[in-house]
């Protein structure tokens, strides 16, 4: 997922792009990124550059802003200028993006929002940790973004194995910086019992009954806890 | 049909509140008597009144007054949740600018410990700077030493401060020191009320900005309360 910079003109498109082409990039390369564990600076940099690449390419070639971005932000119209060109820090948005295959994951990270690793004990119970936590700065209102010109020194690559013969990872439960609001505890950094709620849901309900009432959660109950919006994907196996 | 909640608001957490420490180095010298306190006064009565009123800024920004001289710590750092009501200044003494600016310093780098060590989130911190006259009593080398020492946390964006003249008696030379890239302001007279809903107003701004957000001061407030 991509989280746009709230301050950020065009930051919307700018993370609608780095979530589809991290997708396909990683997708295309997984079984290699995968083994690659001692080159994670590589990884970073490769995957980085690449969405940068991307970025600057629509910033020039201009944004196809909607009717009510131009309204509030005072742009001309459709009509008068279909596409709107922009700065590359007007495209800012961060990334929290988790791939795998067969036993092994791979984990990116810049900026905040949570990814939460779950693991099963002896079969039966199951417990969340945080596997990547909210990369924020000193100050609450700073974070990294992919468009920030030291991304790659900030993004954080993890590789592991889902088996394990003890405690075989089960779940994962990726966040933005609105559910992390209330599913992350910041003075310990630890997660909410409840994501192992949400990741049993995902196991257990078809996609039919799982979707409305994921949307129903964060609508009616994690989206009261916060000014921010607010996105969650669950990974259960 | 209506869709069951997967979860419910008992299991989330409370985090706590994201913090904007506020240091507010107040001149309170014997020149300051009469008028100019009182209106000191009921300026920063009317700034705890704003921030209380404020419902984010009230768990949110955290204030702590240093006054000078002699140099005192009036109120420590925290929330107008737990400390509604300021103190009441009183004017007396010398002007020693240094010394009250290293404990406002000092102040504020303990709360980050605190708020570092208790995995509170905080903004960067605000240091407002009053006189009305210039430094003395008080050791010029550690002036010195803290015009350089807020000069680079300035630079380093790790402070923003507000250097402010109190009538023509004040030395707008040492205020500008303590400013750089932007110059020292000027009251319009004894016009704190109109600064402190100013400032009241600026840090509810901050309280409420998320990753990202550039904090744009409001220019055309400050024509309100500063001689420009």
């Amino acid at each position: 997922m991509s989280d746009g910079a709230g301050s950020a003109q065009f930051s919307h498109f700018g993370a609608r792009l780095v979530a589809e082409r991290a997708s396909i990039m990683i997708a295309r390369e997984l079984k290699k990124l995968l083994s690659l564990s001692n080159e994670k600076d590589r990884i970073s940099n490769w995957l980085i550059s690449g969405l940068q690449k991307e970025l600057l390419e629509l910033s020039k070639r201009g944004v196809q802003a909607t009717s009510s971005d131009r309204a509030r932000l005072a742009l001309p119209s459709i009509s008068e200028q279909p596409r709107i060109t922009c700065d590359l820090k007007a495209l800012s948005s961060t990334l929290v993006l988790v791939a795998t295959l067969k036993d092994k994951y791979i984990t990116f990270h810049i900026g905040d929002g949570v990814i939460g690793i779950e693991n099963a004990y002896h079969g039966v119970r199951h417990e969340v940790r945080v596997a990547s936590d909210p990369d924020n700065g000193e100050f609450a209102n700073e974070t990294h973004f992919v468009t920030s010109k030291d991304a790659a020194a900030h993004m954080r690559v993890s590789i592991g194995s889902l088996d394990h013969p003890v405690r075989p990872v089960t779940g994962f439960v990726l966040m933005s910086d609105g559910p992390e609001a209330s599913l992350y505890y910041k003075p310990t950094h630890t997660l909410a019992p409840a994501c192992v709620k949400l990741i049993a849901a995902c196991r257990e309900l078809p996609h039919e009954k799982m979707q409305p009432q994921l949307t129903s959660t964060l609508k009616n109950v994690i989206a009261k806890k916060t000014g921010d919006d607010c996105s969650l994907i669950l990974m259960a196996r | 049909m209506s869709s069951e909640n997967l979860i419910e608001l008992d299991d989330l957490l409370d985090n706590p509140t994201p913090r904007v420490p506020v240091s507010l180095c107040l001149d309170c010298s014997g020149s300051m008597s009469g008028q100019p306190i009182q209106e000191l006064n009921e300026g920063v009565a009317a700034f705890y009144s704003a921030i209380n009123n404020d419902e984010i800024a009230r768990y949110s920004a955290e204030i702590s007054i240093v006054t000078f001289g002699p140099v005192q710590l009036e109120t420590d750092f925290q929330t107008l949740s737990t400390q509604s009501c300021p103190p009441v200044l009183k004017a007396n003494g010398n002007t020693p600018m240094g010394e009250a600016v290293q404990l406002s310093l000092d102040t504020l780098e303990r709360r980050k410990q605190e708020y570092q060590t208790n995995g509170v989130d905080y903004y960067q911190p605000w240091l407002v700077l009053m006189t009305d006259g210039s430094p003395y009593g008080g050791s010029i080398s550690l002036l010195n030493e803290q015009v350089n020492r807020v000069a680079r946390l300035v630079e380093d964006k790790k402070l923003t401060v507000f250097p402010i003249g109190i009538g023509d008696g004040a030395n707008m030379e040492v205020l500008n020191r303590f400013s750089p890239g932007r110059s020292a302001l000027k009251l319009q007279g004894l016009n704190f009320s109109d600064f402190f809903a100013w400032l009241s107003k600026s840090v509810s701004k901050v309280s409420q900005s998320t990753p990202g957000d550039a904090i744009k001061l409001d220019v055309e407030g400050i024509k309100g309360w500063a001689e420009l």
